[in-house]
This record gives C-alpha cells, sequence and structure tokens, in this order.
C-alpha cells in the first residue's frame, strides 16, 4: 500500500508524455480524468489511517477531477463541430523531447524543495515536470479547449506539489481550489462555446489578427 | 582450452539451430488466427536450404561492398549473440562493458547492409537504406537507455552478470518500476530493430512504405539466405534478451534453464504473432513518434534509477 503514491506518480510523468505525444481531443480530455483519478488517489493511505481531511480530499478530488470536470469539457468538444484532433505547432517528436528534458531537470531541481518526511522523494520533481510540460503543452497548441485542457494539468502539478509540501496547505484551501476548478470549467465551458459561435472557430493562433 | 571451444561453438550452435524457428512460429501464429492452417512450423529452415541451394547473380554495377554486405551482416549479428547469455551461467564473450560492443556489432550489421543496399546503384535500394539510417539513429539510443538502466539497476556493465544475477536482485528492490519502464521500451523497440509490423511488414513488398525488405531486394540465392539467417538470429538475441529482463533465471542446470528460455522465446514469438495479426503498420510519418516513445520510456527508466529510493 506504501507504493501506491509511487506508482500513482510514475503514471501521472506517463501521463503528461501522452499528453505531449497525442492529437486527439477526446484522448486528451480522457487522460485529463485519468490524471485526476491517480491524483485522488495519493492521499489515499492517510485517508485509510485514519485522517478526515485526507478521506474528504480523495473524495473531492475523484469527483471534481476525475469525473465532472472531464465531463464538462467533454460537452463542450461535442457541441463544437470541429476537427477533433489538436493541430499542435510543433509535431508529437518535437515536444517529446524537450518534454524529456524538462522531466530531467524537474528531477533535479525537485531534489531542493523542502518535502515533508513521509513523502515520497520523487514528489517534488514529478509535480515541478507536471507543471513545466504543461506549459511547453499549452504554448505549443492552437485550439482553445486544448490550452484549457493544458491549464487544467498545470493546476495538476500544482496539486501535486501542494500536497508534498512540508505539512500539506490548510484544508480549506484545498477545498476552496477545488470549487475554483469547478466554476472554472463551467466558465471555460461555455467561453469555448462562444467563441466557436462568434469565429466559427476555436483556433487561437488565427486571433493574432484581431489585435489592432 | 577444449571447453572453452565447446562453450563458444555450443552457443553459436544453438543461435544457428533455433532461430529460424522464431520465424515458424510468428507465421503459424498469425495464420492461426487469421483462421488458416499456415505453413508448417520448420518452413523457414527449408526456405534457407533452398536459398543456400541457389546461385546468386550479381548485377553489374555492384562491387565487392555489394558480396560482403550479407557475410559481415551475418558475421556480426553470431558475434553479437555471443554476449547475450542463452544457458545458465555466463556467455562465451563476457567481460565489463560488452554491452557497448554488443550495439557495435548490431551497428556494424546495420551499417553493411546500408552500405550493400547503396552499392547497387537503385533509387529504389537507395530510399530503403536511407529510412534504415534514420530511423535506427532513434532506435538505437532507446537500446542504450535500456541498458544503461539495467545496468545501473543491477551495478554491473556486463550483459551475462546484469541480465541474470543482477536482475534477479534488482527487480523486488526500488528499481522495480524502472524495469517496468524498460520491458516496455524494449518491447517497442524489439519490433522497430526486427522489422516487424508497427514499423516495418515484412511480408510487404509496396514501395511506399518497406524499410528492411527494400534494402535486401537486390541480394539473391545464399546472400538472401544470409540476410534472413542474420535476421532470424537478430530476432532470437532480441527475444533472448527480452526473456531475460523480464523473467532472470539464474542457471538451474543446462536442461532445465534451456526448456525455460525456450518456452519464453515461443511466448515472444507468439507475442509478436499476436501483434502482427491485430495491428496496422504506422504511417511511415509515424515511426519516429513511435521511436521516440520507446527512447522517453528508457530514458524516464534511467532517470529513475538516478533518483534518490524512498
Amino acid at each position: 500500500m506504501s507504493d501506491l503514491p509511487h506508482t500513482c506518480l510514475l503514471l501521472i510523468v506517463l501521463c503528461n508524455f501522452y499528453v505531449l505525444s497525442t492529437g486527439r481531443l477526446a484522448n486528451l480530455i480522457r487522460i485529463l480524468s485519468v490524471e485526476g483519478v491517480l491524483l485522488s488517489l495519493i492521499p489515499l493511505p492517510a485517508a485509510l489511517a485514519g485522517s478526515a481531511h485526507a478521506a474528504i480530499l480523495v473524495a473531492g478530488t475523484l469527483a471534481v477531477k476525475g469525473v465532472i470536470m472531464p465531463a464538462l469539457l467533454m460537452r463542450a468538444l461535442r457541441s463544437i463541430d470541429e476537427p477533433l484532433d489538436s493541430r499542435p505547432i510543433v509535431g508529437a517528436v518535437y515536444s517529446l523531447i524537450p518534454g524529456f528534458f524538462i522531466l530531467a531537470a524537474a528531477f533535479v531541481a525537485g531534489l531542493h524543495i523542502p518535502l515533508g518526511d513521509a513523502f515520497d522523494p520523487l514528489i517534488g520533481g514529478v509535480g515541478l515536470a507536471t507543471l513545466v510540460t504543461s506549459m511547453l503543452y499549452m504554448v505549443n497548441s492552437r485550439k482553445a479547449i486544448s490550452q484549457v485542457i493544458g491549464f487544467f494539468i498545470m493546476e495538476n502539478g500544482i496539486l501535486i506539489l501542494a500536497v508534498g509540501i512540508r505539512h500539506g496547505l490548510p484544508f480549506v484551501i484545498e477545498i476552496a481550489i477545488l470549487f475554483d476548478l469547478l466554476l472554472a470549467a463551467m466558465i471555460f465551458g461555455g467561453f469555448i462555446r462562444r467563441m466557436h459561435e462568434v469565429f466559427t472557430h476555436t483556433d487561437t493562433s488565427r486571433m493574432r489578427k484581431l489585435k489592432g | 582450452m577444449s571447453g572453452a571451444i565447446i562453450h563458444w561453438a555450443g552457443h553459436l550452435a544453438l543461435v544457428l539451430v533455433a532461430s529460424p524457428l522464431l520465424f515458424g512460429i510468428i507465421s503459424r501464429t498469425k495464420a492461426r488466427v487469421a483462421g488458416r492452417t499456415g505453413p508448417p512450423l520448420f518452413q523457414p529452415y527449408f526456405d534457407l536450404i533452398k536459398l543456400f541451394r541457389k546461385g546468386a547473380v550479381y548485377s553489374r554495377t555492384t562491387t565487392g561492398v555489394f558480396r560482403a554486405g550479407p557475410v559481415v551482416a551475418f558475421a556480426a549479428i553470431l558475434s553479437s549473440a555471443l554476449i547475450v547469455p542463452f544457458h545458465g551461467g555466463r556467455a562465451p564473450l563476457s567481460f565489463q562493458g560488452d554491452l557497448v560492443l554488443f550495439a557495435y556489432f548490431l551497428g556494424l550489421a546495420r551499417f553493411f547492409m546500408i552500405v550493400a543496399a547503396l552499392d547497387t546503384g537503385s533509387a529504389f535500394e537507395g530510399m530503403g537504406a536511407s529510412r534504415e539510417a534514420s530511423f535506427s539513429c532513434l532506435a538505437e539510443p532507446a537500446v542504450f537507455l535500456s541498458f544503461i538502466a539495467l545496468a545501473r539497476a543491477s551495478g554491473s556493465f556486463s550483459m551475462s552478470e546484469f541480465l541474470s544475477v543482477g536482475l534477479i536482485q534488482a527487480w523486488p528492490s526500488a528499481a522495480g518500476p524502472a524495469l517496468v519502464l524498460v520491458v516496455a521500451s524494449f518491447v517497442l523497440v524489439l519490433l522497430a530493430e526486427n522489422a516487424r509490423i508497427p514499423v516495418d511488414d515484412p511480408a510487404t513488398h509496396l514501395e511506399l512504405t518497406m524499410i528492411h525488405e527494400v534494402m535486401v531486394l537486390d541480394h539473391s540465392g545464399p546472400d538472401f539466405g544470409f540476410l534472413q539467417y542474420a535476421a532470424a538470429a537478430k530476432l532470437l538475441v532480441f527475444g533472448a534478451i527480452l526473456v531475460h529482463i523480464v523473467h532472470p533465471v539464474r542457471s538451474a542446470g543446462f536442461l532445465p534453464f534451456l526448456a525455460a528460455m525456450g518456452l519464453g522465446l515461443a511466448l515472444v514469438a507468439i507475442l509478436i504473432g499476436l501483434i502482427e495479426s491485430s495491428m496496422a503498420r504506422l504511417r511511415l510519418a509515424r515511426v519516429p513518434q513511435y521511436l521516440v516513445a520507446a527512447n522517453v520510456l528508457s530514458g524516464f527508466a534511467v532517470l529513475l534509477t538516478l533518483a534518490p529510493h524512498s
């Protein structure tokens, strides 16, 4: 059971690489849901040890990040009739290679983050890698919806770091962040639909010419 | 002295006798999945015997390089097989750092196949050679990264050591997840290096997509036989390494070990057959992505073996 957070962290890294390499938006949303489930499993040993705080966090993360947020995004994706691929600016090969070096750098940098002793030494590195990889993904994507997905993955990275940092964040803040995210997912969904109605596409790179 | 000679000769004989059978098992598996009976298991042996009894035809534009290609490739693959342990105990050729020599033997074989293909002066074969060269640029680092991760996890740079004793100690330790990643990466590389389906289709002769087959088109008779035999031996070598990584066995006597290895290799061949019957080949432009994924997996494994363990 003590291996569970470690395994989850490794699978999250693999999910990040999958995000960099896939082009299909529906798969991206599915992988976002998988990451949410993996993320919710990290505090599970603490919850089973009897911590009510951790138990609520597991349930909240699972519900919001594993189920509701991906469902909202999937609905937004279905409501716009566009090609279902993300058409990144550079291809998978050229984003996987920097992704790998980001992971290596994050593992080195992660060693310098002051972590609680109870946690896996990898947690800092994986959190940083998720954060920076999602930035790379957002910069590289054209579609509004894939940028939103990148934003949520970035938030996952922040959550991983928050779990690992000594004493963790206060309970109220963690729950508040979850609700903020839920609201963000709803607003982004509406936003994407509105964008599609006005411009008949959601390609953000074509919006540069709107600037004066 | 005579013991050493028996060891070397026995090792080579094992490779030579067993390797074509893997192709037989693969084609039998594919036939069964497709609902056919398929060729007999020993068909690859009959094909090889037929090829070796034929004469060779050489184009007037070719030089000695073209004739040397298949022989050197065959010899280099057999030499690389000497480094890999097939039966309990050490391989005939074993020293610290022999994994580098192993990779270079494979490189030598590939180099001579490419040069021989270019020597024909045919644009078609040049295209295959170019593809082979560019994809191997991505496949070789993945092999190296896998080996580095294995060497790090087991603390030895000799294949005979880290594939047996080293890995037995490494699997239950904190290096376990890294080894799982290495296995995944090595399966991807095995399919790519041996020109199997997601990367290359050994059965096709469609000019737009062939890689390995197009390079060997101009070879005939015994030369083609040598190339086929080299391909079979290479599959055996990679399969044996995969079996060792997944299930490292310490010598439990010669015959039980040989039986275990044979069973493992048969399973690898059946796995390849199942993959080939269930998947289509990747688009050529997607192959680099596939190989980079193999690199990323094995590179991640190296990072994990370097990271401090909890």
